[in-house]
């Protein structure tokens, strides 16, 4: 018997279809990604605040008035503030605010920072090892059996899973006794608007703010791991994979090791 | 008395396409893999500040932990006298209500977003603090107007907000 020969196919209008599937894609999707600033609202707390000082160091307070117009409050001690005439200086501020009292950790700091623990108008740092931690985290649970209002329990319990986040990760990276550079515990960003403040400007300093951060946490990975926050940083976010879980550890230590503390606030006056 | 043979059928010789769908497919897989899909086109005009260091939104979109809103300028010009400071735009408001007026009130914005949560519950276990909210707002909209937004964000307990930007070149070091 004969073999019946195969019909061929015609698959000339095959590549009309794929144009088609083409073209649907190429008009509903976007190339660019979105980009923002992602912030935390603060929490409404119900415990009334603590009347406490802070002092003029600890805060790097910017200020935006209604006209778009810039100024670091009481950055040259009290009453003494400066006005800033090129926003694209203010991260270079920034960066000096956050290492001028820092152990320096290679020569270039050494030579850009001298004296540190001794410039007044920039936040002291502290040394703090994963047994000193231990040592805190058993205060607080001591203090935890005494406390019985849920409200105060529930913040001193988040306490102590920092504590137990910062020395699980001092131990990993620092061994157990090596004092660990931290910067004071108050030590925050102020960023203060006025109504008015337009959209740029507000997005302008944030862009300043994460530029300086990023460049700290930049110095003291390539210093500490060898690579840049950045890269770890992309590495980290791949997501349900096992490879990255040491760089998502060292994301983690960085973020503690270099806090992004920003308070963002409008003034009505 | 050519030296070269003469094509016998007079027309060239066909090209083989049978290769062209391969091709075409390759494009079709980089342009699914490279691109990200377009969420709903906002009601207002918009042009966003240009910034640095930037966060990438899109593991949050390919998990839809996000909402989106728009600040601008109303498409249509003859509205744009009632909005001084600035028009919003609800990413799926607009479906819902009937009023077309709500597109633009900040008072919604507790309901809205409660409401997007709950379209969510399913997909995600994530609470409603974890949900970002997304703001995309033009250049020259005052400051006031988000912190309206950010205000009845807190009331409903949505904690995470990102300020929208499009991304610029790194300064030279």
């Amino acid at each position: 018997m004969a073999r019946r020969e195969i019909p061929e196919i015609n698959a000339g209008s095959m590549a009309d279809i794929a144009f088609l599937l083409l073209l649907f894609f190429l008009v509903t999707t976007t190339m660019e990604k979105d980009q923002a600033y992602i912030r935390d609202i603060p929490e409404e707390s119900k415990v009334p605040p603590e009347n406490q000082e802070i002092q003029t160091r600890n805060v790097f307070h910017i200020y935006a008035n209604n006209k778009d117009q810039l100024l670091l409050v009481d950055r040259n001690g009290p009453g003494n503030s400066v006005p800033v005439k090129n926003i694209e200086n203010l991260s270079e501020d920034i960066y000096k605010w956050y290492l001028s009292n820092r152990k320096p950790i290679n020569k270039k700091m050494a030579d850009m920072f001298p004296n540190p623990g001794n410039n007044e108008s920039f936040p002291q740092y502290y040394g703090m090892s994963a047994k000193d931690c231990e040592i805190e985290i058993e205060k607080f649970e001591k203090s935890l059996t005494q406390i019985k209002d849920p409200v105060k329990s529930k913040t001193v319990a988040k306490d102590i899973r920092e504590y137990e986040v910062k020395s699980r990760l001092f131990k990993k990276f620092y061994g157990d006794d090596e004092k660990v550079q931290l910067i004071n515990v108050k030590a925050h960003i102020r960023i203060e608007i006025q109504p008015k403040t337009s959209y740029e400007l507000f997005t302008q300093i944030q862009s300043e703010v994460e530029e300086a951060i990023c460049k700290v946490r930049n110095e003291i990975a390539l210093n500490q791991f060898g690579e840049t926050y950045e890269k770890i940083r992309t590495k980290a976010s791949i997501e349900n994979d096992k490879k990255y879980d040491e760089d998502r550890k060292k994301q983690k230590l960085l973020q503690i090791l270099v806090p992004q503390r920003v308070i963002e606030i409008l003034t009505k006056k | 008395m050519s030296k070269f043979k003469k094509n016998s059928r007079g027309g060239g010789p066909t090209v083989n396409t049978a290769s062209l769908p391969d091709i075409v497919f390759m494009l079709l897989f980089y342009f699914m893999v490279a691109t990200t899909s377009k969420e709903v086109d906002p009601t207002v005009k918009l042009i966003q500040p240009k910034a640095r260091y930037t966060e990438d939104l899109t593991p949050y979109k390919q998990r839809s932990e996000i909402d989106f809103i728009y600040i601008g300028k109303p498409n249509k010009s003859s509205r744009e006298q009632e909005f001084p400071e600035g028009a919003l735009s609800l990413d799926n408001v607009a479906q819902t209500s009937r009023d077309p007026d709500d597109l633009y009130n900040t008072e919604k914005i507790g309901e809205w977003k409660t409401q997007k949560f709950d379209a969510k519950k399913l997909k995600t276990n994530k609470p409603i603090g974890e949900i970002v909210t997304c703001i995309k707002a033009d250049k020259d909209t005052p400051i006031n107007i988000i912190w309206k937004i950010r205000e009845k964000l807190e009331d409903v307990k949505a904690l995470k907000i990102a300020y929208a930007v499009n991304q610029k070149g790194r300064k030279k070091e």
